[in-house]
């Protein structure tokens, strides 16, 4: 018999809609020690499930219609909600939930919420003794400093640091079975590999059997022995994790296999040699003045000395993690923002000081197609508002033309006219973004920024609207800017690359080039800590250790140097200025020669 | 802390400010004619022109508005109309009373309210849910006035049991040697040893601390619910039942200590409906309070007086609210 | 036609859900049932009413306090009025004047709200510093006050209600309107070159709006009861209407011994606000989106 098995468990959950089954598993099973990765994207059930084994979810309006979960062959859907929390929660299975910010607690330290929880499972131990079990939990989840983190609040901690503490708290009861529901989710690519690598490691400590969650194949890939494939509330494929990758049976599985691929697209460069777009030293800094931290006049420089330029209909990508400036950027180069300094300049006119004149013919040329088309989209207007409120600022046209306009704008992005007289809401997220894409073309545009434009929609749209905007593109002869976080977007549109980390661009490239042979040591740890389908182990994943510095008082010299390997005593003295290697890649570091010598040694 | 508590002193000394200009509107443009009552019906148009010279009526507005100030500023709230009396003094003869009461009704809101509010959040949607929920809606759906009749007409004409007014009996007025320390007659009696005194003044506080308490019960029981209901549906309490802790352990110490912030600001917001309920209920028990002279002071058109009034509600509001904000700013979330 | 019927399914599709989970609890099912009848009642009053002259100028000094009976459910006042009559038709004096003077409140908060909330900067403190100043006192206080000096009838009554009531609308409008002008279809329209004032008035505020209509219609009851407050103290309703505070202020002088004089009027205030309220409750329940996601 299986450690952990389910049978037959069937989930519904009543809305006004309805009974509709959210959760239909005929079996599942994970053996002692195995590793189980059931990938599904938001919506098909996953945290259900999570939630249905240890009886947390919320019925009504969830019920759980028939089945059983079998932990070492005790059924725990049978057991009173008493039975649970005395020897099942946290003794049998423990979890890990999705998102670190929202499951501490905000009122309590660390230190008052890790002994709590060791309390109610270590019912002998006196104070001290829980104290010193606390810090060395603490200490075994790998947090620098252990004893100050007891005495901190939640909100003090980075979303990497939270995550150990959950981890910690996992751990705090001796389960042998972990659920870890999207454990890497909202923390940023340097800090998912070691939160991962941390998991491995005290899964092997423990011995612990584990069900791991998440929403796409990449980083199970590295991690789990086996995959089940969850869709609609059914497991629809199930296989050792390699053989599926290589050998998938269902449809589905392979679009979540491609949406991860990198590198398999065929692209077409339009670029020209004709600049469209020049940014000189552009710099948006902020001023924060915190009352309450009693903490005066602090700069937070968000976008610091950045200088680039653009050609007609070339695409540039900008890659980094969250807070390292990118939607500034693009925020202050569309005058969104007020600039510090700086100047950018567009067909060969400075548009800030054109838009001090009042002049907004820019407004015109440029468009944004931003990430989430939820938000994107005023839930108030009907579709054809939306498309044509380009056109009633431009254009003056009769009632009949406009909707003629509209009409075509859809019919290009491939969006049935019927959607005139609709809300947004009536419309999927992937068709949501086509009617962002049409209205941001409904002015014709020269530069449209794409700010991660498929990273809110599901797999199925992605591909979709990746070749929606290619055939656009070449349509229409646009130039683009493409922010994301996902390398392999960036490398199916992307010519040119610009990584940016604390408000500077630390590399900026040819994308094929950057790509292959990336200079700067933060791309390369970049690019090596976010897991792809082609390097499967836990080995494979190389993590970058330390936290994010903030950008309110980022360290002097290179800001990278405090977590770069090849750091040495002047990097954290000096500023590193750009240095063209050649062919437009430019990097941003004083070590770069001396590393390409010593790799060409090695 | 410190300075934020400094600054929000300072805030509110800003809006105080506000509020005396406001008051100082409403008294002086709003058509009321203070010198015909001041002077009398039949006064002739000399003693008309002797009232407005006596009531500074007769200076520019700007000039009316820096006198006002000052005479504020050394507690001078002008003289009734209709008793030609200071108005701060009479305000201080019938502050203790209504204070007596506005503070016995709001340790009642407070013992009563929380846990009511605690209880119906911990079974929701269950049978006792369902009636505290109905009994907190109705406590803030009731007139005030009306339920302080109410429970004369239960409380003193049928059963018989409690009086129907006043702070003392009439025997304890004439016989008894009545304390005067700080004008609230429970402590006074308390602090002289006269229980039975004590007893009398309790019989008599009862009905109308009853009646004013309702409100504030009802409000601060259904607030308690929804913030606590709120919490118990955040991310961080079902984490914290997935590590087995206990239930009670989960209400009392994380669900509760996340509330509390929300708590002491709705407290605030009804001891603001207790001091104007307060108003409404005393001239009923014929109470010697503010709101017995406010209302003698609404009918007879005594402007001083309302204003008077008037300015002290806000001052007390204002003070509820400073505390409130200070006891959130304590949540370490805010502090940072 | 067809679309305009087009443009209105979801909007139907949602009050089909509110209704669904309004259903789901009996009371406040009850409640919205009962709420119907009262505005019916209010709304023909004098066409239902046993004796309809009895409303206003009629009096019957022989019958004059007599207790409740078939005749006069609700007994009659010291003039021999039928105050079953006089209640029902005090429904529509007090839902006229709560609604009046809730309009009149929104009516000055949401441009202020909204013009605080959209432009930001010294505006936006500018407003709400003066709101602040006007929730710094007691509520009602600031409404005797006025009334008192305004001279009592009931439309001061209502316009000083709303004098002090509005403040509450333009704090919740700035609040949602700061959270709407985040929203990325603000920004969307900034890029696309929208003007300053179609962002604000066809961008901003429609979308922050419905919450303050709500919460308007739950405040309904609460004003009932202030109008019914002002009107006790004589501030508000003048004789001989058949305001329901006002009325128990009459009945005061025959109480306790004509008890149904002050209580049934006190009852038909109780109800009337206890629906409004409790529908409030399952209004505030239903948009909650915890309550509507699961």
């Amino acid at each position: 018999m299986a450690y952990f098995e389910i049978n037959n468990l069937k989930v519904t959950h009543r809305s006004f809609e309805g009974v509709k089954t959210v959760l239909d598993i005929e079996h599942l099973e994970i053996a002692k020690g195995e590793t189980y990765g059931l990938i599904g994207e938001s919506g098909q059930g996953k945290t259900v499930l999570a939630l249905a084994v240890q009886q947390l979810l919320r019925c009504p309006p969830g019920k759980i219609e028939s089945g059983e979960v079998l932990l070492d062959g005790e059924n725990l859907l049978a057991l009173s909600q008493k039975d649970m929390r005395r020897r099942v929660r946290g003794r049998k299975v423990a979890m890990i939930f999705q998102d670190p910010m929202s499951c501490l607690n905000p009122v309590f330290q660390v230190g008052s919420i890790m002994t709590d929880v060791l309390r109610v499972h270590n019912r002998g131990l006196s104070k001290k003794e829980i104290r010193r079990r606390a810090v060395e939990l603490l200490e075994e989840v790998k947090l620098a400093d252990a004893e100050s983190v007891m005495a901190k609040y939640p909100h003090q901690l980075s979303g990497g640091q939270r995550q150990r503490v959950i981890i910690a708290l996992a751990l705090a009861c001796g389960a042998e079975f972990l659920i870890a529901d999207e454990p890497t989710r909202n923390l940023d690519v340097t800090i998912q590999a070691s939160i991962l690598k941390l998991l491995r490691e005290v899964q092997l400590k423990h011995g612990m059997t584990v069900l791991f969650i998440a929403n796409n194949l990449s980083l199970v890939s590295a991690f789990c022995d086996r995959v089940g494939i969850l869709y609609g509330g059914r497991i629809i494929e199930e296989n050792a994790t390699a053989e599926l990758i290589g050998n998938p049976r269902e449809e589905y599985t392979r679009v979540l296999i491609d949406a991860v691929r990198t590198g398999h697209h065929e692209r077409r460069s339009l670029a020209t040699g004709e600049e469209l777009l020049r940014v000189e030293n552009l710099k948006k800094y902020f001023d924060i003045n915190d009352e309450l931290r009693h903490q005066k006049h602090l700069t937070l420089k968000a976008v610091d000395d950045v200088s680039f330029t653009l050609n007609r209909g070339e695409v540039l990508g900008i890659v980094g993690e969250s807070g390292c400036g990118k939607s500034t950027l693009v925020n202050t180069i569309l005058n969104l923002f007020e600039p510090t300094e700086g100047r950018v300049v567009f067909d060969g006119r400075d548009v800030f000081a054109e838009a001090k004149k009042g002049d907004h013919a820019f407004r015109r040329n440029v468009q944004i197609v931003f990430q989430d088309p939820y938000w994107s989209l005023n839930p108030r207007w009907l579709i054809k508002d939306i498309v044509a409120e380009p056109l009633d600022v431009y254009e003056k046209l009769g009632e009949a033309e406009r909707l003629a306009r509209v009409k075509e704008l859809l019919e290009m992005v491939g969006i049935d006219e019927s959607a005139c007289y609709k809300y947004p809401h009536e419309f999927s997220g992937g068709q949501r973004q086509r009617i962002a894409i049409a209205r941001s073309l409904a002015s014709n545009p020269k530069l449209v920024v794409l700010d991660e434009p498929t990273s809110s929609i599901d797999v199925f749209s992605q591909a979709q609207i990746l070749s929606l905007i290619q055939e656009l593109r070449e349509r229409f002869s646009l130039t683009n800017i493409l922010i994301s976080h996902d390398l392999g977007v960036v490398h199916a549109l992307a010519d040119r690359i610009a990584i940016m980390y604390l408000g500077k661009i630390v590399e900026i490239g040819p994308a094929e080039e950057v790509f292959t042979h990336p200079r700067h040591p933060y791309t390369k740890a970049l690019f090596d800590s976010i897991p792809t389908l082609d390097k499967t182990g836990m080995d494979a994943l190389k993590t970058l250790e330390g936290q994010i510095p903030s950008p309110i008082n980022p360290p002097p010299g290179c800001a990278f140097h405090q977590r770069c390997a090849y750091a040495c005593d002047k990097c954290s003295q000096m500023r590193p200025e750009p240095r063209d290697l050649g062919g437009g890649h430019v990097v941003s570091c004083l070590r770069v020669d001396e590393l390409e010598k010593e790799l060409a040694e090695n | 802390m410190f300075k934020y508590i400094v600054k929000r002193i300072l805030s509110s000394l800003i809006v105080l400010l506000g509020v005396i200009t406001i008051t100082f509107f409403i008294a002086r443009v709003l058509p009321s004619n203070p010198e015909v009552k001041w002077a009398g019906q039949r006064a002739t148009e000399e003693q008309l022109e002797q009232a407005r010279i006596e009531l500074g009526l007769n200076k520019s507005l700007p000039e009316q508005y820096v006198i006002y100030l000052g005479e504020l500023l050394r507690g001078d709230l002008g003289r009734s109309l209709n008793t030609h009396q200071p108005v701060t003094d009479e305000l201080a003869r019938y502050i203790p009373a209504t204070l007596e009461l506005v503070v016995l009704a709001f340790i009642f809101a407070i013992i009563i309210g929380i846990p009511l509010g605690i209880y119906s959040a911990k079974k929701k949607d269950r049978f006792l849910d369902h009636a505290g929920r109905i009994f907190s809606i109705g406590a803030v759906s009731l007139p005030t006035f009306w339920v302080a009749l109410f429970l004369q007409l239960i409380f003193y004409k049928t059963l018989n049991l409690l009086p129907i007014g006043g702070r003392l009996s009439v025997e304890s007025t004439i016989f008894a040697n009545v304390p005067d320390i700080t004008g609230m007659l429970l402590l006074d009696t308390l602090l002289t040893g006269q229980f039975d005194l004590f007893a009398d003044a309790f019989r008599h506080i009862l009905l109308p601390c009853l009646t004013i308490s309702l409100y504030p019960i009802g409000l601060v029981s259904r607030m308690t619910r929804s913030a606590l209901l709120e919490i118990l549906g955040e991310d961080y309490i079902t984490a914290g039942r997935s590590y087995g802790l206990s239930e009670v352990r989960i209400l009392w110490k994380y669900a509760l200590k996340n509330s509390i912030g929300t708590t002491a600001t709705d407290v605030a917001l009804s001891m603001g409906y207790t001091l104007t309920n307060t108003f409404l209920v005393e001239a009923i028990f014929s109470w010697p309070g503010i709101g017995s002279y406010i209302s003698n002071a609404v009918t007879t058109l005594d402007f001083p007086a309302i204003i008077g009034v008037t300015l002290f509600g806000a001052v007390c509001y204002i003070v509820l609210n400073l505390i409130a904000d200070i006891f959130v700013a304590s949540d370490p979330r805010v502090r940072l | 036609m067809s679309n305009f019927v087009q443009a209105l399914k979801p909007r139907l599709r949602s009050f089909r859900e509110s209704l669904y989970l309004l259903a789901r609890n009996k009371l406040s099912l009850a409640a919205f049932i009962l709420l119907i009848i009262i505005v019916l009642a209010a709304v023909a009053a004098p066409l239902i009413v046993p004796y309809p002259g009895d409303i206003e100028m009629d009096t019957h000094i022989a019958d004059q306090l007599l207790p409740p009976s078939s005749e006069h459910w609700m007994g009659t006042d010291e003039l021999g009025r039928d105050i079953f009559s006089r209640v029902v038709y005090g429904a529509r004096i007090s839902l006229t004047a709560a609604v009046a003077a809730v309009g009149l409140s929104l009516l000055i908060g949401i441009p202020l709200g909204a013009v605080a909330g959209s432009f930001g900067g010294w505006v936006d403190n500018v407003i709400m510093r003066i709101t602040d100043i006007f929730l710094s006192f007691p509520p009602l206080l600031l409404a005797i006050a006025m009334v008192a000096l305004m001279g009592s009838s009931l439309n001061n009554a209502v316009l000083a209600i709303a004098l002090s009531w509005w403040p509450w609308y333009t704090r919740l409008i700035r609040g949602q309107a700061i959270s709407v002008k985040e929203r990325k279809f603000v920004q969307a329209a900034e890029t696309i070159g929208t003007s300053r004032s179609k962002i604000i008035f066809r961008h901003i505020i429609p979308n922050c709006i419905s919450p303050v209509i709500v919460q308007a219609s739950m405040d309904i009851g609460g004003v009932i009861l202030t109008v019914a407050s002002l009107s006790f103290l004589g501030l508000g309703a003048q004789l001989p209407q058949p305001e329901w505070g006002l009325m128990i202020s009459m009945g005061r002088m025959h109480f306790p011994d004509a008890w149904w004089y002050c209580i049934f009027p006190g009852v038909a205030i109780f109800i009337t606000v206890l629906c409004f309220n409790l529908l409030g409750d399952a209004i505030r329940e239903i948009l909650d989106p915890k309550t509507r996601k699961n």
